[in-house]
């Protein structure tokens, strides 16, 4: 029962595989029946996945068989919810704008204090860690390291500072030292970007072996 | 006495006033003037209404007489007592008139109007009281008064020598009878009414009686005959009338006539005869249609001895009338009227007039009630009744109305008669003798003034034709303007000659049916179209039209209709706005205003508006012409708009403004389409490119079998996070999120299965969380994949309880970001319910691979599976922080690693399997023994590929733009 179940899910997937991959000849219905498969699967999976994990532990449970200190915390993200449907009606969408607030205040909180804490003085720490003098082997290395990283660091956000100083000749120009540092900033950010791309376009080609490894496993038997 | 006379009665108003009061307390009319002539006692107040017109008011009290009469027609629902005022005042003009009469041979003549006064005809009354409430009357009645004042005056002198051919050719008293007919003629138009009533009576009593109506004491069936006769002799009259016109055509016509001619029809032609004059069409109709049956008749008159004429005129009567004829036909009188009255008068006329005649034999006949006309006759001795000198004088038309009344005036005569009769029969037969029943003083004074007249005639001179036509307008214009506009009837022989514009209207108030009528009287179809000013717009034309075609429609239901209404009550035919338009020759150009003049385009000089006839078709200027046309007119600009004016603008602005402009042409230039040659490009190179890549995948994965080959050693932070899972004691609690889309799964889980593996061997506990929602199930895809990647080593009981023991899965955290800070805050809160608990109902927080987990920092290890940086980066900043100096490590995929790798640099994370290169490493490092070297080769072959595109795409794109610059510069 186990075999056929894995040869059925396994064709299943060499043909939706397949389907996809006919977008190479350009758009078809094959193409998009495999699109519109995956959307609703997912979508369905995702409102199944949210009633058991989210709405109905989260909320109508604590309502129903909750403590009284439990109900009104399910309360308020209930009433958060409520309000916040009314923004798919027109006149009322108002109402949900209190959850919208929430919603974006709370985050935007979460995220600047890990920002703060987690990205800024944690890579801010680590670039000073590199310039303790500390004898041993690699020292130069990572000097270098470290001032490419700071100067790297130092030039992109040179790059994206756009503020001039008004002049008796009407020079907009940047100053000459941040424009210096904009142009090696720009370097960075396109050496950044590039690794980005190179790594967006590794994982493509990976899930297309991987999806060319299945289909010659289930075509040849090889795997 | 009447009680008008004791009370003084207004004629005007027909309100009571005190006796000695001059003028009307409620019309002020004046009443002195009616009364300050003696007169005998039993004259009317109407009476003196009439001796006021000829003191020189006729005119004016005639059309208020009309006015006032009309005020008694309008409203049909007056009380009995003011109908009986309008009857009486009627009767006493009869009554008036037959007491300046010595002998009355006849009935009370004013007891003849008294029927037609208050008595209408049914379908004449319904007709009178739809046109009342519609407003039509106002304007028909109107319509009849133009054209009948424009005939009233010939008419009247018509009347004067019809009378004079009259008394030529018979004796004195028939004379005078005839100048009583003549009177009578003034009501021609009320007869109407009653005609048709004794028409119907007449049904019966011509049927059953055939005895002579000229008896005295005649029977009501007489009287019905008697109407009967009446009705054959409108008919018959309005036949002849043209005979006597065309019989007398070689007339000539006196000075004093072709002035009233002239006044009286100033657009008519003065002799129809004369085919050179105009002829208006209906008066052509009326001329031709009537020159056939000319001829014979004038013959019978001239030619033809008594006995052929009546037997030629046998043929126009009826039978009635011969069988009366032959009751009668004895008496001379008759036959000798007969011969005097023209061939196409009715027999039945001329008996009744034989009747009047023998009536009168032995009296003074005088022309009842109008003095004036006495005074006329007295005036006008010579030439009016005088031999056949007058009718020689008389131009044509003038002679067939002259002929036309005269016959009529001897009709109405009898008809009068004959309906006086028919009132007084009821009551008593002795009203139809009033010489026997009137004492002298009560009976109607006529006897006196025929006299005087017969004696003036021969010693008044000729008067000057002012006095006569003065004379006749206060002779006969009072009593026909009263009833003429009070009845609002129109005899049918003032039908026939009345104008177009009135035709409707005289044929809506003939009571006959249109096939008794002639054919020249027949109504011809209306073909009148309203006139609509050409400035109108088309909502007012066709409002006109409509307007129009509404009036048409009658208060009646169809089938209540005559059929001559039916055809007078068809609707006029459609006028559209553009049919309006387009026969814009009838239409009155408009004349437009100065201003609208100077607006007027001067781009085309040569030929203007007017003379193209341009009209404007739409809009409130519709139907004006030389307006400027939207559809024609050339819509012409200046070619360059830039010399309308030219900016003032600084240094500056003109910079900025070329900045704008190339910035717009690089947007332009950008927007345009690709030229032929780069669609046949893109359709070939993505195939092509797609071709290549495939074939660099394909072949190393077909080419060989490289599973068993080394990897390279797998060093940095992959070998951190080898360690880190080494690290691991046993049955530590080992914390996995899956925060990765499904379609990186295949890259994933390389790195991700490997380390499961070593996690598995390590038999810690797993506890799966997921910031994404594919996260908890991509997490059981995995473990059950690694699992059975381990069998046979592991057997399925020991998968069941691994699982059981050692597995949580804690499911979906939602809330992104902020769940994983509320998960480091308080997990047991986030993840109450995890994926087992809401799909089997267990409880998450009671399996034993949670036991003693109450915060992040009691996992031994945190693994992050993530295919983003963002992702990566939350789980660093959210909660590596409070984990307390435990490791993080991260699988991720290639795109998420570059940005990863400072957090691993950093410290922050402590191992990193990045990408399916990594994986392969892991695996590797692991010993799984499943290491795929040609996925490897494939991926390093496609890398290498992408880079030789990229590289070429550089250098192409490099040439070009360089071959652009050089071309710009």
């Amino acid at each position: 029962m186990a075999g056929l179940m894995e040869i059925f899910w396994t064709i299943a997937a060499f043909l939706l595989t397949m389907m996809v991959l006919s977008y190479l000849i350009g758009d078809n219905p094959l193409f998009r029946v495999a699109v519109y498969i995956f959307v609703g699967v997912v979508a369905g999976y995702v409102t199944v996945l949210v009633i058991y994990q989210v709405i109905q532990p989260r909320i109508i449970w604590p309502l129903i068989y909750g403590t009284p200190n439990e109900r009104v915390y399910a309360l308020v993200p209930a009433v958060l919810s409520i309000l916040l449907l009314f923004k798919l009606s027109g006149p009322l969408r108002r109402l949900g704008n209190a959850s919208m607030a929430y919603i974006v205040g709370a985050g935007a909180a979460i995220i600047i204090g890990g920002a703060i804490y987690g990205t800024i003085v944690g890579q801010g720490s680590a670039a000073i860690s590199t310039l303790q003098f500390q004898p041993g082997s690699g020292y130069i290395g990572r000097v270098v390291e470290s001032i490419i990283i700071f100067i790297g660091t130092i030039s992109s956000l040179a790059y994206f500072h756009f503020g001039t100083r008004s002049t008796l000749q009407n020079n907009t120009s940047r100053p000459a030292l941040v424009e210096v540092f904009s142009k090696i900033g720009q370097a960075f950010i396109a050496v950044t970007l590039g690794a980005v791309f190179a790594g967006v376009l590794l994982a493509s080609l990976s899930a297309l072996i991987d999806r060319l490894l299945a289909i010659i496993g289930v075509l040849g038997g090889w795997k | 006495m009447d009680e008008s006379q004791l009370t003084n009665r207004c004629p005007m108003c027909g309100k009571e006033n005190a006796p000695d009061v001059e003028r009307c307390t409620f019309c002020h009319a004046a009443l002195k003037a009616f009364n300050a002539e003696p007169k005998p006692a039993e004259t009317s107040a109407e009476d003196d209404w009439l001796n006021n017109l000829r003191a020189g008011n006729g005119l004016d009290n005639s059309v208020k007489q009309a006015e006032y009469s009309e005020e008694q027609k309008s409203t049909d629902n007056l009380s009995q007592e003011e109908d009986e005022d309008a009857s009486d005042w009627l009767q006493r003009i009869g009554q008036g008139g037959d007491e300046d009469q010595l002998e009355n041979p006849q009935p009370s003549e004013s007891e003849s109007v008294q029927p037609s006064g208050d008595n209408q005809a049914d379908f004449l009354s319904g007709l009178r009281e739809s046109a009342a409430i519609e407003g039509e009357e106002t304007l028909s009645e109107d319509v009849s008064d133009d054209w009948l004042e424009k005939l009233r005056l010939p008419t009247q002198e018509n009347v004067l020598p019809e009378s004079a051919d009259i008394l030529e050719s018979s004796e004195a008293d028939a004379a005078a009878l005839f100048g009583e007919e003549e009177d009578n003629l003034i009501r021609l138009d009320s007869l109407s009414s009653w005609q048709s009533r004794l028409s119907l009576e007449d049904q019966e009593g011509t049927a059953e009686d055939d005895t002579s109506p000229l008896e005295p004491h005649s029977s009501a069936e007489e009287e019905a005959e008697i109407g009967n006769g009446a009705e054959n002799t409108f008919a018959n009259a309005a036949d002849q009338i043209p005979s006597e016109s065309s019989s007398q055509e070689s007339m000539e016509v006196p000075s004093w006539l072709e002035d009233l001619q002239n006044s009286a029809f100033p657009a008519q032609p003065v002799d129809f005869s004369k085919e050179s004059v105009p002829v208006p069409d209906w008066l052509q109709g009326l001329v031709s249609e009537e020159s056939a049956p000319e001829q014979p008749i004038e013959s019978q008159e001239t030619s033809q001895p008594e006995e052929s004429y009546q037997t030629e005129e046998d043929d126009f009567q009826p039978d009635w009338l011969r069988a009366l004829r032959s009751d009668t036909g004895s008496r001379e009188s008759a036959s000798a009227l007969n011969e005097d009255t023209p061939s196409d008068l009715p027999q039945k006329t001329g008996n009744e007039i034989e009747q009047l005649a023998e009536d009168t034999q032995g009296s003074t006949f005088s022309l009842d009630r109008e003095d004036d006309l006495s005074e006329l006759r007295n005036g006008n001795a010579q030439e009016p009744f005088g031999e056949t000198e007058l009718a020689g004088e008389l131009p044509d038309w003038l002679k067939d109305f002259a002929s036309e009344s005269g016959q009529e005036g001897l009709t109405l005569a009898g008809l009068e008669e004959t309906d006086s009769k028919l009132e007084k029969s009821e009551p008593s037969e002795e009203m139809f003798s009033p010489a026997e029943s009137l004492s002298d003083e009560e009976q109607p004074g006529f006897s006196e003034e025929p006299s005087l007249i017969l004696e003036d005639e021969n010693e008044n001179a000729a008067p000057e034709p002012a006095e006569i036509l003065s004379e006749l307008g206060e002779f006969e214009y009072v009593p026909r303007e009263e009833t003429v506009e009070q009845e609002g009837e129109i005899p049918y022989w003032l039908t026939a000659l009345q104008p177009e514009e009135a035709e409707d209207t005289a044929e809506a108030a003939l009571p006959f049916e249109e096939s008794e009528l002639p054919d020249w009287m027949k109504p011809e179809p209306v073909h009148d179209e309203p006139e609509i000013p050409a400035f109108l717009p088309d909502f007012e034309i066709d409002r006109h039209n409509s307007a129009i075609q509404n009036s048409d429609t009658m208060p009646f239901e169809a089938g209540e209709l005559p059929t001559w209404l039916d055809e007078v009550s068809e609707p006029l035919e459609k006028t559209s706005s553009r049919d309006v338009l387009n026969s814009h020759e009838d239409i009155a150009p408009a004349e437009l205003p100065s201003w609208l003049k100077e607006m007027k385009p001067r781009s085309a000089p040569n030929q203007s508006f007017a003379e193209l006839n341009v009209f404007q078709q739409i809009g409130p200027l519709a139907g004006m012409q030389e307006v400027l046309p939207t559809s024609e007119q050339n819509r012409t600009f200046p070619a360059n708009l830039a010399q309308a004016g030219k900016l003032l603008v600084s240094d500056e602005q003109l910079k900025s403004a070329e900045i704008i402009s190339t910035l717009l042409d690089k947007m332009s230039d950008s927007a345009k389409l690709s030229s032929p040659g780069d669609i046949k490009v893109n359709r070939w190179i993505k195939p092509a490119i797609s071709l290549i890549l495939m074939l660099a995948i394909l072949i190393p994965l077909l080419s060989g079998n490289r599973a068993n080959a080394e990897p390279s050693e797998m060093t940095g932070p992959g070998m951190q996070a080898y360690s880190a899972v080494q690290n691991l004691a046993d049955d530590s609690p080992v914390l996995l999120a899956f925060d990765f889309e499904p379609a990186y799964s295949g890259e994933l889980s390389y790195g991700g299965k490997a380390m499961l593996q070593q996690l598995l061997q390590k038999n810690v506990r797993l506890v799966f969380v997921s910031t994404n929602a594919a996260g908890p199930v991509l997490a059981e895809t995995f473990l059950q994949e690694t699992l059975n990647s381990l069998t046979p080593e592991w057997t399925t009981e020991a998968v069941v309880n691994f699982q059981m023991r050692n597995v949580a899965n804690l499911g979906y955290l939602a809330g992104g970001t902020a769940s994983l800070q509320e998960f480091v805050r308080n997990p047991q809160q986030a993840t109450r319910f995890g994926l087992k608990a809401a799909m089997d109902g267990v409880s998450t927080w009671s399996l034993p691979a949670l036991n003693n987990l109450d915060s992040v920092d009691d996992y031994a290890l945190v693994v992050v599976l993530t295919d983003s940086s963002e992702t990566g980066r939350a789980w660093v900043e959210q909660v590596q922080p409070h984990l307390n100096g435990h490791p993080l490590i991260m699988v991720s995929s290639s795109v998420a690693a570059p940005m990863l790798m400072p957090y691993v640099e950093s410290g922050q994370i402590d191992g990193l399997v990045a990408g399916m290169t990594g994986g392969y490493k892991y695996q590797a490092k692991v010993g799984q023994g499943n290491y795929h070297g040609n996925a490897d080769a494939a991926l390093k072959a496609a890398s290498l590929v992408v880079i030789l595109f990229l590289s070429a795409g550089l250098i192409f794109f490099g040439i070009q733009n360089r071959r652009s610059n050089r071309f710009k510069e």
